[in-house]
């Protein structure tokens, strides 16, 4: 555990030197200094600019995971299960997922106009054809062995959700959270960007028009910054918790 | 308790044949026969988890059937205890089973941490704790070595002498178990239609 630390610090350190080395040696606003993206990041902190935009953001990116998690946990879990749903959405399936985030963004805009729902349900719409994949996969290698179990033995429907159905898909939940969060917080910037007068997205509008690079990086940061949080506090927690039947895991 | 009376039953080809059974409180049967005679088969007919087949499965009303799995089907992220509790056990009735099949002080263990042979008798607990009026067992000593087989044998005795209501539907390849532990055998072939389609003598 210990050097794992350690070594995250080692490589993120010397990324830092590394950058502080070549923005010395330009010497270009184009390109500021790690101190100089810290100092921004710090006035915008302290003018609450930076904490209010990412609440807006974070709300964003909450309501539209949850929601795509859901929808497409249920859609996967279906179409995973019966062979027919799975033909029968198929193509949809496709369309969605080869669809650019940006067609999407851009046609619930101009239908909805430039409103929050627009906004969210272009994200959720995103994401959720991903879910429904990975969990499809989940759902078509669970265990008939363990069906017929649960058969015999007359599980309720709850002892089939917790105790046989979802130790079996957890991975498979894992996988879409981690990558679906990465996803979402992508999207929701570029929502955010089109159409939305808050939020990070809108504030990296702002600073891309003033060629202000520092305030780019400084807001950019601080988000991967929250989402490293919540794969640190939230989803290795939760991981570890959820593998302890497999015995010693070693965690990502 | 249970009346079976089974036409035919096919996969690409007859597996099994006319038959009649009749299952009542008490009785144990065994099911004898080479492999590919269509014991399992006829087990997963009688468990009511096959319904495709010609003809008719009567159950008595409210009469409950245990089925061990040749592999033990434990779900292996909960613990031999959690495992007991799922099909609606108590406690003491669990510690008590435990005890019966040697498991005690495994309560918390998942099944992985189990060998074969602990992992069958947790099945084999996990199947008691039903509280069932019929019990069906697939080659319940099928892969365990002579020693942990023979301790399985005389587990399975003793559990069934203390039960003498409960009734049993063995499954097994060798007719000693089924002599060892008092049932009644019911042989199976394989049906005649199950040997080489005439057409591959040609070729």
């Amino acid at each position: 555990m210990r050097s794992r630390i350690g070594d995250y610090l080692l490589v993120v350190g010397a990324l830092l030197l590394l950058w502080q080395l070549i923005a010395g040696y330009l010497n270009d606003p184009l390109l500021p200094s790690p101190y100089q993206v810290l100092l921004t990041g710090y006035q915008e902190f302290v003018s609450g600019n930076l904490l209010h935009h990412l609440l807006v953001t974070l709300r964003r990116v909450a309501i539209a995971f949850v929601m795509a998690m859901l929808l497409g946990t249920l859609l996967g879990w279906v179409m995973g299960r019966s062979q027919r749903v799975s033909r029968a959405l198929d193509p949809l399936l496709v369309l969605m997922l080869n669809l650019p985030a940006l067609v999407l963004i851009i046609l619930l805009y101009v239908w909805m106009g430039l409103v929050e729902a627009a906004a969210v349900l272009a994200v959720i719409l995103n994401k959720v054809p991903n879910v429904a994949v990975t969990l499809r996969e989940g759902a078509r290698n669970m265990d008939p062995q363990l069906d017929e179990v649960a058969r015999i033995y007359r599980f309720t429907l709850s002892q089939k959700v917790l105790d046989l159905w979802l130790p079996q898909l957890f991975p498979y939940l894992m996988g879409a959270m981690r990558s679906g969060l990465a996803l979402i917080w992508k999207i929701v910037l570029v929502v955010e960007l089109l159409g939305r007068s808050d939020g990070i997205g809108f504030q990296l509008h702002l600073a891309f028009q003033l060629f202000d690079v520092a305030a780019i990086l400084a807001y950019s940061f601080s988000f991967i910054l929250v989402v490293q949080l919540i794969e640190w506090l939230v989803l290795q927690p939760l991981e570890q918790r959820a593998r302890r039947w497999q015995g010693g895991v070693a965690c990502a | 308790m249970l009346d079976l009376n089974l036409v035919s039953k096919c996969f690409q080809q007859p597996v099994l044949g006319v038959m009649h059974l009749s299952i009542r409180q008490g009785q144990r049967l065994s099911l004898v026969g080479p492999s590919g005679c269509g014991k399992t088969t006829l087990l997963n007919i009688i468990a009511g988890l096959d319904t495709d087949f010609e003809g008719e499965r009567r159950l008595s009303r409210g009469a409950r059937i245990a089925y061990m799995f040749q592999e033990p089907r434990l779900l292996p992220w909960r613990t031999v205890q959690q495992n007991l509790a799922m099909v609606g056990a108590n406690p003491d009735v669990i510690h008590s089973l435990l005890n019966e099949v040697g498991l005690d002080g495994f309560e918390a263990h998942y099944p992985r941490e189990l060998s074969l042979g602990m992992a069958r008798r947790a099945a084999l607990a996990r199947a008691l704790a039903y509280n069932p009026d019929l019990l069906l067992l697939d080659e319940p000593l099928v892969s365990l070595d002579p020693p942990t087989a023979q301790q399985m044998r005389e587990l399975l005795c003793r559990m069934l002498e203390r039960r003498p209501e409960l009734s049993l539907v063995l499954v097994s390849h060798d007719p000693k178990d089924a002599q060892v532990l008092e049932t009644e055998i019911v042989p199976l072939t394989v049906p005649d239609s199950v040997s080489l389609h005439p057409g591959y003598a040609s070729l």
